[in-house]
């Protein structure tokens, strides 16, 4: 089967990006295929390549990486919560004139369009809220 | 095109949630025959006239009124929750049909794709 992950609670106040974490692990390993996992709303700031959790706590944007790297699922983030939040790509960062690009290797920024195709492509769509 | 319904159930000033969720109908819009169904706390999202600008808040709900130009036509609301809040659907942006708690399971399973925010 086919997944599409919606994506929305913030990682430091929610259980959305852990728990959708563990649903994408479960889901590859059971021979399911994750379309794209789309960041929106506060989830975005799993993508926060600035942040950095103490040593001794598990970072689950690391997490996220290493699952799509290995599995080939993309990892999108939505431009407009994105921007709200402090994360930029390179090209956001060169618009808006930040002084850095802040996104996480491994996530790509995307529009609300690219949520959409996803809903529509996949057979499930899965939301992991605040 | 596939029949798509998102789900509101957020009050709207209680986080940015609310605002991001009527960005997702707007884009949906596009791709799919949209319906929304109003739920729980979502309700209030469709009080009229509201004053969130005197709290240097956007107030954004105004939004929803232009989601008929969008080909967004229909709207749901829960009878329970329009008489906890002692709201008549009549006075709310959008009119919402009013459907009784058994109603909304059917309504849910009725779409190709539920999304909910």
């Amino acid at each position: 089967m086919k997944f599409m992950l919606a994506v929305l609670g913030d990682p430091l106040n929610s259980q959305g990006p852990i728990t959708a974490y563990r649903f994408a692990e479960a889901a590859v390993s059971a021979g399911h295929t994750i379309h794209r996992v789309f960041f929106y709303q506060g989830a975005v700031l799993v993508a926060n390549d600035l942040a950095e959790p103490p040593q001794d706590e598990i970072s689950i944007t690391e997490l996220w990486q290493h699952l799509a790297s290995e599995n080939s699922i993309e990892l999108m983030a939505c431009i407009a919560s994105a921007s709200r939040r402090g994360i930029f790509d390179e090209d956001g960062a060169v618009r808006y004139e930040k002084p850095t690009c802040s996104i996480s290797s491994g996530f790509i920024i995307g529009g609300l369009g690219q949520l959409m195709e996803g809903i529509l492509v996949a057979d499930r769509t899965v939301t992991f809220g605040s | 095109m596939q029949r798509l319904l998102i789900l509101i159930t957020k009050r709207p000033y209680h986080s940015i949630a609310s605002q991001e969720g009527l960005d997702v109908i707007l884009a949906a819009s596009v791709f799919a025959e949209c319906s929304v169904l109003f739920l729980s706390d979502g309700i209030l999202q469709l009080l009229p006239d509201q004053k969130a600008n005197d709290t240097k808040i956007k107030v954004f709900t105004r939004g929803y009124a232009a989601l008929p130009d969008y080909g967004v036509e229909r709207f749901y609301c829960q009878s329970s929750d329009l008489e906890k809040w002692s709201l008549d659907n009549k006075m709310l942006l959008l009119e919402p049909i009013s459907l009784l708690p058994s109603e909304i399971n059917p309504l849910i399973r009725s779409f190709d794709k539920v999304l909910n925010l």
